[in-house]
């Protein structure tokens, strides 16, 4: 009876190991083929980054695989693995072309903005060159109707001179340095009017340095009767050989 | 009590009821779900594949969904399970595949709008 009983659950044993093919069963080169691209997609950090539950699934089907204990369940669950891995490549692909995409369009964005902001300096810049232009033309033709009294550093009363306009340009435009130019007609010694020409300049500087513009904004050099804009014939040309030039620099 | 015969009649009927089990693979339900399932997975897929990058895939799915369900009708339940299981990943990579696709093309697009704006802004 205990030996019978013993014989009744082994052979049965024995018959549902046969039957299900027991042991190993070989892997077909399908799961092979399915475990080299798990390892594939597992050393590819952009799968690792986007597709991390999707590998891990294909994984899951690896080991139901291997562990199958049928020839048929296990191909059929080498080719479901072989597709969830390239599912999750594929997913991984389409993350990364979706993070490229945005920072190209972040470049694309600030491309745009700078630009447009460009311009915009450009065009401000422009208008700023302008306004300086206008302002440095009219204080120049101020000092060209500058007049000194004969002989001196003097300004003949009354006279437009213009130095009111270049301290307040000076003073709005805190980076400009200017050089002053005396120079002088012919009258007299040419030494005389060397000495002359710088007193004058000087004058001007002074007068400038007093409405508060820093003395060294100020280069003044007198010239004399040596660089004449017209011959000295006439008491018409004469006055306009005696002059204060100014050259504006940044 | 056990006589020696009717142990054997026990021992022969189990073998056979085993090699039936094994031959027909009886013992597994319909896959009605898993058939529903790869059905829906299918449906989705061919909506995501706007830009046609999918249509291997789609096809594979398709007709793997077909035969599970054929297979599934004559009675073997287990290849019906085994079809439905492979046409769900193959629709689930058709989903994939279709995705990337657009992705990559939208990334082409945006590349190109960037190379003709650097163009213009030259």
């Amino acid at each position: 009876m205990k030996k019978l009983t013993v014989k009744k659950l082994l052979i049965p044993a024995i018959l549902v190991t046969l039957a299900s093919g027991c042991a190993e069963l070989q892997k077909p080169q399908s799961l092979l083929d399915a475990e080299k691209a798990y390892s594939q997609a597992s050393n590819s950090a952009s799968v690792l980054k986007y597709a991390t539950p999707e590998l891990n699934t294909a994984n899951k089907t690896l080991m139901s695989a291997t562990a199958s204990e049928n020839k048929e369940d296990m191909a059929s669950l080498a080719y479901i693995a072989n597709t969830q891995i390239e599912t999750a490549v594929s997913k991984a692909e389409a993350q990364q072309a979706h993070q490229n995409t945005k920072a190209l369009m972040a470049e694309k964005e600030q491309l745009i903005a700078s630009a447009v902001d460009a311009k915009k300096a450009s065009a401000q810049k422009k208008l700023s060159t302008m306004e300086e232009d206008n302002a440095e033309r009219e204080i120049l033709l101020a000092f060209g109707k500058i007049e000194f009294v004969t002989g001196t550093a003097d300004l003949v009363p009354g006279a437009v001179s213009g130095i009111d306009l270049l301290a307040e340009y000076m003073t709005t435009h805190p980076t400009k340095t200017i050089v002053l130019a005396g120079h002088t007609d012919n009258s007299g010694s040419a030494e005389l009017n060397m000495e002359l020409s710088q007193r004058r300049a000087d004058f001007i500087r002074d007068v400038l340095v007093s409405k508060g513009i820093a003395a060294e904004r100020i280069t003044a050099i007198g010239y004399g009767q040596s660089q004449p804009i017209v011959s000295n014939a006439t008491r018409a040309e004469r006055q306009k050989n005696r002059r204060i030039e100014i050259q504006f620099a940044n | 009590m056990f006589t020696k015969k009717s142990t054997a009649t026990l021992i022969k009927v189990s073998a056979l009821s085993v090699a039936v089990s094994v031959l027909t693979a009886c013992g597994i339900a319909a896959p009605k779900t898993e058939i529903a399932y790869a059905e829906a997975a299918l449906q989705s897929a061919r909506n995501a594949d706007l830009e046609g990058n999918a249509g291997v895939q789609l096809k594979q799915a398709a007709s793997k969904l077909q035969k599970a369900k054929e297979e599934m009708k004559d009675g073997d339940n287990a290849e019906a399970l085994r079809l439905a299981n492979e046409a769900t990943a193959d629709a689930n990579l058709a989903q994939a595949k279709a995705q990337a696709g657009i992705a990559r093309s939208s990334e082409s697009d945006m590349q190109k709008s960037l190379e003709m704006l650097k163009t213009q802004l030259k």
